[in-house]
């Protein structure tokens, strides 16, 4: 009864909590409807096989594939499975580098039409070397296509119904001898219990998805990292802000709650009438953030479509994740309630008596957590400098989110010196007031700073981990380059050809990049020229000793072990050897190529290590700003609310100065002047706590390129930032100044 | 007797800036009386409430509450004793803001996980003449209705002890003068103990008895109802 009615009746206090969780479960719905969305679908050109059979997977720490059937294995089994009864036809799916200008790079067997349930509209199918079949081509018309040795000519003989690159299936064997899945058409349901499917799978229905090129799941799987990491920030911000704004409620109601101590409430009730009020607002809140994801995850799923981040531009919306969204925030609710509700369950009775509270004084335990996380945070901070470059933008995340924590929690120490000092030169009676109420209501400013702290730092964070990022990776790259050039891929293109590699220059050093397997586990193979015929270079292997590897034509060679990997692939073998067994491996580049040859260019060092870092610099700008975006949309409006809060719960006081002789005016002044102050010191601990790590983490940068690298700090956005929280706090207070809110 | 104080100290601080609130004070509170306590400004008369009340601890001493010696209790055990046996009244902001008057009524009995009994509610409120506001906020009550509702509140648990701190002290002559009518009615007709602290001889002059505090200690004390003027007269000797 009372925590409902007690919500009911200080709406406008917890607003600002409501408004909080909203927006976070909100934000939290969205990216998991999105995440559960974004499942991998079958490729449509797979969409009329109604059982696909595919080989054993294998794979790695990252990622899986499936391991090829030998091209006699797979007509053995492409025949035996055909003979099953309600097979109408069974179709081994060949897949290849083949590229036409401006097509996909891959090509596929003609009996793949079939899967892909297309016909030919026009002309016929494609027979010898040197005729394709595809769509949106002048029938007859002549053109180039780029193979993993060189480019070919080729020339239209039919067109298709759908899109795809097709050539004769013979032509089709011999790029790509090995068979990952054969596609079977049936009538009804077929029984393959008693069919030696040797090592196969057999799918069908949505686990057909499993034959999702890798391409689409690199996509999807970035996307899942600015997912979760807009998830993490929500939840965060959310108990922060949540917490941050139950303090100062139950700061504000210490008398109220006294009041309940005198008539007979125990402490544990006092506990459980704020935690209860958590819950109610917990459950509204989330009920309404949580709802509202149906409406905002299309939407999501869209931009993350337009930015690269997923490769589908809609995602079906599964109902799973609205319920959790909504646990969470309950959850969430209560947690950030936790330590006000402790607080308030040691307010005694007698404050019922006092008068306004004084509390000057934050307790050892803040200070003593403060100085932990703070450590942790330090910590932290070494370990993003020394992580890969993948996940470093989430852990600088994390990193940022715990050294919030510390400042928020050792903000007194600051605000305390810095009020002091502000104060001192102010003119007239605003510095003694001033000084007077920030000080004396320790708890309230520390409140208030709170959220100008998560906003600052956050920003300052995450630009100046980007900008000094991208300052120093290539001007690493480019460095070690020592001013040769290189040969990469045109545009569009995914890796250059043998007749591209041997018109880059003798003096060129390249490898080709192949996908072996050794048992069950998937390797990326370096073909390099400097390894001999029968021998492999690879780690955690006794020299001398032989092991079975598995190209992609799905024969299995024995190869000896003569060392470690010397380059940054798993293992390296003859280059020959991989061409002899893979027609769509390609070069991924040429160091110290000069000339560019079929779907080719040249670059200086400076322009390839810039070109090498601009999709990265490209998502990171995107993660930072959407990041940066979500925090301080969110902690922008922490800063109104809280302040709002604050200057309504003070109306009293307000009035004992007026009464005391002060000018409308000068209370005025007086509380823009605490804002400032506020946002000044919030301001001065967001720096504080994000430039050190930014320092180790350049230092982190220097070693791993070996030249200098110095902290660059995005300005315009810092600037940008504290003008926005300024802006807020000045909002929040001259609102509630004015007293066009009413209640609290 | 339901309050008893023995030798009753309670000193605030400690060392050089030590105040002594009470010193040495032992008195007692007989059921069905009505008693004021006065003093001047620091006389320790908020203090003695405290004390009695067991919302404060006491340095040295004894203080019993229906038999209970309330210095062997923690915080909690505290509070369940306070609200079995006392009810209080304060100066202003008794009442919880976001709660109607029947429900502010109700709280002490649904704090002490009781269910009121039927009707109890609204004759505790129409006792106090209200029984057409139960369902408005403090917000929409006049200052004399706040209280009135705050005393039904402190009567709803039928507690041994009423204690009020300045029950008048933010209203004007007549409403106060209601006010005191009602707790004299109360003591009256129910037997309800009261106990008063006030620096208002008009409060006083409601009382069965009025004990005078200076310095911590009993100073004074008149043992019937007194007319206000004599009591001003004793007030101002004190102060003297």
């Amino acid at each position: 009864m009372l925590s409902l009615a007690s919500v009911r009746g200080r709406r406008w206090s917890f607003a600002g909590s409501f408004a909080a969780l909203t927006l976070g479960v909100a934000i939290l719905s969205t990216t998991l409807l999105v995440f559960a969305g974004a499942q991998p679908q079958m490729p449509q050109r797979l969409s009329n096989a109604d059982v696909i059979v595919h080989g054993p997977r294998v794979h790695n720490d990252f990622t899986e594939d499936l391991r090829p059937w030998t091209a006699g294995a797979a007509a053995v089994l492409v025949e035996r499975l055909g003979a099953v009864e309600g097979v109408r036809h069974a179709v081994a799916d060949r897949s290849f580098y083949a590229q036409i200008p401006d097509g996909p790079p891959e090509g596929h067997g003609w009996s793949s039409t079939l899967l892909a349930g297309q016909s030919l509209v026009d002309g016929r199918e494609p027979r010898g070397e040197g005729e394709i079949a595809t769509t949106g081509r002048a029938l007859g018309s002549e053109l180039e296509m780029l193979t993993a040795t060189g480019p070919v000519r080729v020339k239209v003989v039919g067109v298709v119904s759908g899109p795809g690159l097709y050539v004769s299936e013979a032509w089709a064997a011999r790029l790509s001898p090995g068979v990952k899945a054969i596609g079977l058409i049936t009538n009804g349901t077929i029984d393959l219990s008693d069919v030696e499917l040797d090592g196969g799978v057999a799918v069908s229905g949505p686990d057909r998805a499993i034959l999702e090129p890798e391409e689409v799941g690199k996509t999807r799987y970035l996307g899942a990292q600015l997912l979760v990491a807009m998830a993490v920030l929500g939840v965060f911000i959310t108990v922060f802000v949540v917490s941050s704004t139950f303090a100062l409620a139950a700061s504000q109601r210490r008398r109220e709650l006294g009041l309940l101590r005198a008539i007979g409430a125990t402490g544990r009730q006092v506990r459980r009438l704020i935690l209860g009020e958590a819950v109610v607002i917990g459950a509204i809140g989330a009920g309404v953030g949580a709802a509202s994801g149906v409406v905002l995850a299309p939407i999501l799923a869209r931009l993350l479509f337009v930015w690269g981040l997923e490769p589908f531009p809609a995602v079906p919306i599964k109902a799973w994740p609205i319920p959790v969204a909504w646990l969470i925030g309950v959850v969430v609710a209560v947690l950030g309630a936790w330590t006000a509700s402790r607080r308030a369950a040691r307010v005694g009775a007698l404050e019922a008596l006092r008068e306004a509270a004084v509390d000057r004084r934050l307790s050892k335990v803040r200070m003593v957590f403060g100085a932990l996380a703070l450590a942790l945070g330090g910590w932290l901070a070494i370990d993003t400098a020394s992580s890969t470059s993948e996940d470093r933008v989430d852990k600088a995340l994390f990193t940022a989110c715990v050294l919030i924590v510390a400042a928020t929690l050792l903000a007194p120490m600051v605000i305390r010196p810095v009020v002091r000092l502000a104060t001192s030169v102010l003119p007239g009676p605003a510095g003694m007031v001033v000084r007077g109420e920030m000080l004396n209501a320790m708890r309230r400013s520390a409140s208030l700073v709170a959220p100008v702290i998560a906003t600052v730092g956050f920003t300052v964070m995450l630009t100046g981990m980007v900008t000094t990022m991208l300052g120093a990776y290539p001007a690493g790259r480019a460095a070690s380059l020592q001013g040769l050039t290189v040969v990469v891929p045109q545009g569009g293109v995914p890796g250059l050809s043998d007749a591209a590699v041997a018109a880059a220059g003798a003096a060129g050093q390249s490898y080709l990049s192949a996908r072996v397997s050794i048992g069950g586990t998937l390797l990326d193979a370096a073909g390099s020229p400097l390894v001999p015929e029968g021998a492999i270079a690879i780690d955690g292997r006794a020299v001398g000793s032989s092991v079975p590897v598995t190209f992609a034509d799905g024969e299995t060679v024995s190869l000896r072990v003569v060392g470690p990997s010397t380059s940054l692939e798993d293992a390296e073998v003859a280059r020959d050897l991989v061409r002899s067994h893979d027609g769509s491996a390609l070069t991924r580049e040429v160091i110290g190529g000069v000339v560019a040859g079929p779907g080719a260019k040249v670059l200086d060092a400076q322009a390839y290590a810039e070109g090498e870092a601009e999709e990265e610099a490209r998502l990171l700008w995107l993660f930072a700003i959407v990041l940066i975006g979500l925090s301080v949309g969110y902690t922008g409006l922490a800063v109104l609310n809280t302040m709002g809060m604050a200057t309504s719960g003070r109306r009293r006081d307000f009035e004992v100065l007026r009464t005391a002789g002060a000018t409308a005016r000068q209370i005025f002044r007086f509380v823009l002047t605490e804002a400032a102050l506020i946002v000044g010191a919030g301001a001065l601990l967001g720096l504080a706590v994000t430039v050190p790590p930014l320092l180790a983490m350049a230092r982190g940068l220097e070693e791993e390129t070996g030249l200098p690298v110095s902290l660059v700090l995005h300005w315009p956005s810092l600037v940008t930032v504290v003008a926005a929280c300024l802006t807020a706090a000045l909002a929040g207070t001259i609102l509630n100044v004015s007293g066009r809110r009413v209640g609290a | 007797m339901l309050i008893q104080l023995w030798g009753v100290k309670k000193v605030y601080g400690e060392g050089g800036q030590a105040v002594t609130a009470l010193n040495d004070l032992s008195l007692d509170f007989s059921p069905g009386t009505f008693t004021a306590i006065m003093g001047p400004s620091g006389s320790g008369k908020s203090t003695l409430l405290h004390c009695a009340a067991g919302l404060d601890s006491v340095t040295d001493g004894r203080v019993e509450i229906a038999g209970t010696e309330v210095g062997r209790l923690d915080e909690h055990a505290r509070t369940l004793l306070r609200r079995k046996h006392i009810g209080f009244v304060f100066q202003a902001f008794n009442l919880v803001t976001s709660l109607t008057a029947a429900q502010n009524v109700e709280l002490p009995l649904r704090l002490a996980g009781r269910r009121p009994p039927r009707g109890a509610v609204d004759e505790a409120l129409a006792e106090v003449g209200l029984a057409d506001r139960a369902h408005y906020r403090p917000s929409e009550l006049s200052g004399g209705q706040q209280q009135r509702v705050a005393i039904a509140r402190a009567l709803i648990t039928k507690p041994d002890v009423v204690f009020a701190d300045e029950p008048t002290g933010a209203l004007d002559t007549n409403t106060s003068k209601e006010i005191l009518d009602l707790l004299r009615r109360m003591v009256v007709h129910y037997g309800q103990t009261i106990v008063a602290v006030t620096h208002d001889p008009m409060v006083a002059s409601h009382a069965d008895r009025v004990v005078f505090l200076k310095d911590g200690r009993v100073v004074d004390e008149l043992k019937q109802t007194s007319p206000a003027e004599l009591i001003a007269a004793r007030m101002a000797r004190l102060e003297a």
